[in-house]
């Protein structure tokens, strides 16, 4: 059953008793929480996904909730919990969806080693896939949100999932995690697309999520090949340029930044040569986003899409 | 470091390598570690995967197969990188 066939009133209900068990990717997550904002933008947001139909299996089970004691009426606190355990700080109440978005990540990126997990976007056209690693601050999200609107599905915008039994993506739809600028951007680039609300002076400056796209949703269990590995940079009123980046220089940046390359050991490297191997490895420079998304249209595809 | 004491590859584990132009990333199966090898970096560790040598021998190996001048730079540049392979764990000194 889909969140958008529950109203919202019904949904908060749910989510504050038994909890929800919901299906991210190949994912589920047992999820409770008796925060009205948590509720609102998981409706919002999620509507389009699906709820598990057996509350017998989650992968995760995480709870959030409101600090008790004199937190309840000074500077109120949302307090994380992950499988009966509390492994981080308290944050404000009104960053308590970011938080829930944050841990859902953490909750997948440290506990799922049947796959290779790498901080990247990953969208995807026609079967293949393109992997954006980028540090915080060169518009990852930015483009990744701007192709999720205009023809790319959306995989991932924080984890690229990366499965070793056949070195396919795996697709994890969920709210695109937008910062600062950015959110106008969006909003003003794809007016028709549901977001959030802004939360204020985060760790990471204003946060506001934007909804998946349906397709994207709906396409969870489709699977895309890894073909390009793209490191994209924003520098205003710069031409763009796609340039060939060292493969090796991939592998290590691609290594330091998976969250459990090291926990693989010799699956890992394996995995990660494969990776590199049969991806085109570039550095991807913008300054205007439907010129970067034309760019990624005429991205090299393989010969056998040509044989098609 | 004595210009005479003999290395070779880390005994008991393997390398695992994979070469993209002139470059290479290596795997150590004892430490787990990955490392980013340049050509040159890349051919010491190799030569000393299948012999053992000192630093001497390694330069010799080195001007042997390539066009590179060896002078006294090159030979401190060696006697750095032999160093920072044994911190790594990558290579040991021959006990013999």
């Amino acid at each position: 059953m889909k969140i958008s066939a529950f109203s919202q009133a019904e949904f908060a209900k749910r989510l504050k008793g038994n909890g929800i068990y919901l299906r991210t990717g190949p994912f589920i997550s047992h999820i409770r929480s008796s925060i009205p904002a948590v509720a609102r933008n998981i409706h919002l947001l999620y509507a389009e996904h699906s709820l598990s139909d057996s509350e017998d299996f989650a992968d995760f089970h995480i709870e959030l909730f409101p600090a008790k004691g004199l937190r309840r009426w000074y500077r109120p606190q949302v307090i994380f919990s992950f499988d009966g355990y509390k492994p981080f700080k308290p944050l404000p109440l009104a960053q308590a969806f970011p938080m829930f978005e944050w841990t859902l990540n953490w909750c997948i990126a440290n506990h799922s080693n049947q796959y290779l997990i790498m901080h990247a976007a990953a969208i995807e056209k026609n079967g293949f896939a393109a992997i954006l690693p980028a540090p915080p601050g060169t518009g990852k999200s930015t483009l990744c949100a701007g192709l999720s609107s205009r023809g790319w599905r959306l995989l991932s915008d924080e984890l690229a999932i990366l499965r070793l039994s056949d070195m396919k993506l795996m697709p994890l739809a969920r709210p695109i995690n937008l910062k600062n600028d950015s959110i106008n951007i969006m909003r003003q680039y794809t007016p028709d697309t549901l977001f959030g609300q802004v939360s204020r002076d985060t760790a990471k400056g204003d946060v506001a999520h934007m909804k998946p796209s349906t397709d994207s949703v709906i396409r969870s269990d489709e699977v895309a090949i890894p073909t390009w590995i793209i490191f994209p940079k924003y520098v205003a009123n710069e031409s763009i340029s796609l340039l060939p980046r060292s493969k090796a220089q991939t592998f290590i940046y691609g290594a330091e930044n998976s969250f459990n390359y090291s926990a693989l050991g010799l699956e890992g490297f394996k995995a990660m040569e494969h990776l590199i191997d049969s991806c085109h490895c570039y550095d991807f420079t913008y300054s205007d986003l439907d010129q970067a998304i034309e760019q990624f249209n005429k991205l090299p595809v393989p010969e056998k899409v040509n044989e098609q | 470091m004595l210009t005479s004491e003999k290395w070779h590859a880390t005994a008991g584990f393997k390398l695992l390598w994979h070469t993209w132009d002139d470059e290479s990333v290596v795997y150590h199966t004892g430490s787990g570690d990955t490392h980013l090898l340049d050509s040159v970096a890349a051919f010491v560790l190799k030569t000393l995967e299948k012999k053992t040598l000192n630093i001497f021998e390694i330069i010799e190996t080195l001007s042997q197969d390539s066009d590179l001048v060896t002078d006294e730079n090159f030979h401190e540049f060696i006697s750095q990188l032999i160093s920072k392979f044994n911190r790594l764990g990558l290579i040991e000194r021959h006990s013999g």
